[in-house]
């Protein structure tokens, strides 16, 4: 019979990919924050859906407490808040390069005269 | 009627090259403004383009090919020149192609036109590795099945020419409607919307020497494994 935490997991697992999807067809999400989470709710999917990763965590950590629904719940939605800030880290980064573009432009002050005789200033 | 071009030339860390190439397309087309754009460079490079005679941007950081491309295509609008034409810093692209891939634009056969190596027969054996050459076949694959109205070969050629027209779109759905490309998928995306726009693209081809100073910065081992994650992205991005 399948685990809750592993229930828990799969759920989070999925709104995880299908959010970065959403943001990917709304042009919100660039590729490599796109990529990176991605890739983190395939392997929590994974995780979730193979007990042996827990045991694998439990003999790390030196713990003898089982991983509950409610630890993993936590979890899931610890790494949820991080994803909004990664996407809105994504978000502020785009504004910052489009920023430099249009600042960068603006210094343009060519050297010499151009056609109409006019110096090309803005 | 050489006059209304600029010629932008990106560069990072080619102090070795990016005088020879300024002057190269200085003697050859004195009537075009040359402005190299700067990346955040940490060498001489804005010193050596300045000597040269070329107008230099400097980015305020080392902001990547889109950003530095994007403020070429930003300055040619605002500025009121008709064409623009983008050639490489590290010296690969001759000069003289320069004038080609102007030609399809300025007469009014093209909106953008890409310089590819692949259309011309220069007899050379291709020096790539077999990752780098299965990265271009798979690429050009895709972009090839998502445009309606051309076929490209050279799908990462950095030897191009714009008209106002497309300037105007391109910067338009870069500032507004999208978010930045990255640097390595950038005229795959610009080709894929392009096309959607209606743009007319032509290829001409030219002839790419080999990089004598440097690195590319097109391709390293961790951008490789990037790659194809980046190209999914972008189908499903772009699918509708």
């Amino acid at each position: 019979m399948i685990e809750r935490y592993s229930i828990v997991g799969l759920a989070f697992s999925a709104i995880i990919i299908l959010l970065d999807l959403y943001l990917l067809k709304k042009r919100k999400i660039s590729g490599r924050t796109f990529t990176r989470w991605l890739i983190t709710g395939f392997v929590i999917g994974v995780v979730s859906l193979v007990p042996a990763f827990f045991t694998l965590l439990y003999v790390i950590l030196g713990t003898e407490v089982l991983i509950s629904a409610v630890t993993a719940t936590a979890f899931m939605v610890l790494l949820l808040m991080i994803f909004y800030l990664d996407y809105k880290l994504n978000d502020l980064n785009d504004k910052l390069m489009k920023l430099t573009v249009e600042l960068s432009a603006y210094k343009y002050n060519p050297k010499r005269k151009r056609g109409n005789g006019k110096r090309n200033e803005k | 009627m050489k006059i209304n071009t600029l010629v932008m030339i990106p560069a990072y860390n080619e102090e070795k090259t990016i005088g020879r190439v300024v002057e190269g397309v200085k003697t050859l087309y004195p009537d075009f403004d040359i402005l190299v754009i700067n990346d955040g460079s940490e060498d001489q490079t804005e010193t050596y383009a300045q000597k040269a005679g070329a107008n230099v941007i400097t980015l305020p950081f080392h902001a990547g090919g889109t950003v530095a491309v994007l403020t070429g295509y930003l300055v040619a609008l605002e500025h009121g020149y008709q064409y623009l034409v983008k050639i490489d810093g590290d010296g690969q692209h001759k000069p003289e192609d320069v004038e080609r891939v102007l030609q399809p634009v300025m007469k009014d056969e093209a909106d953008i036109c890409v310089g590819s190596r692949y259309l011309a027969n220069t007899g050379r054996i291709e020096e790539d590795s077999i990752v780098k050459i299965a990265g271009r076949i798979f690429s050009s694959t895709i972009v090839n099945r998502m445009v309606k109205n051309t076929e490209i070969t050279d799908t990462t050629s950095g030897l191009r020419a714009w008209n106002r027209k497309a300037l105007h779109n391109l910067v338009y759905a870069y500032l507004n409607e999208r978010k930045f490309p990255d640097d390595s998928v950038l005229w795959i995306v610009e080709t894929i919307i392009a096309d959607k726009m209606g743009l007319r693209i032509k290829e001409i081809p030219i002839e790419v020497l080999p990089r004598r100073h440097g690195k590319s910065k097109s391709f390293s081992q961790m951008k490789m494994f990037r790659y194809p994650f980046r190209l999914i992205k972008l189908l499903i991005e772009l699918m509708k």
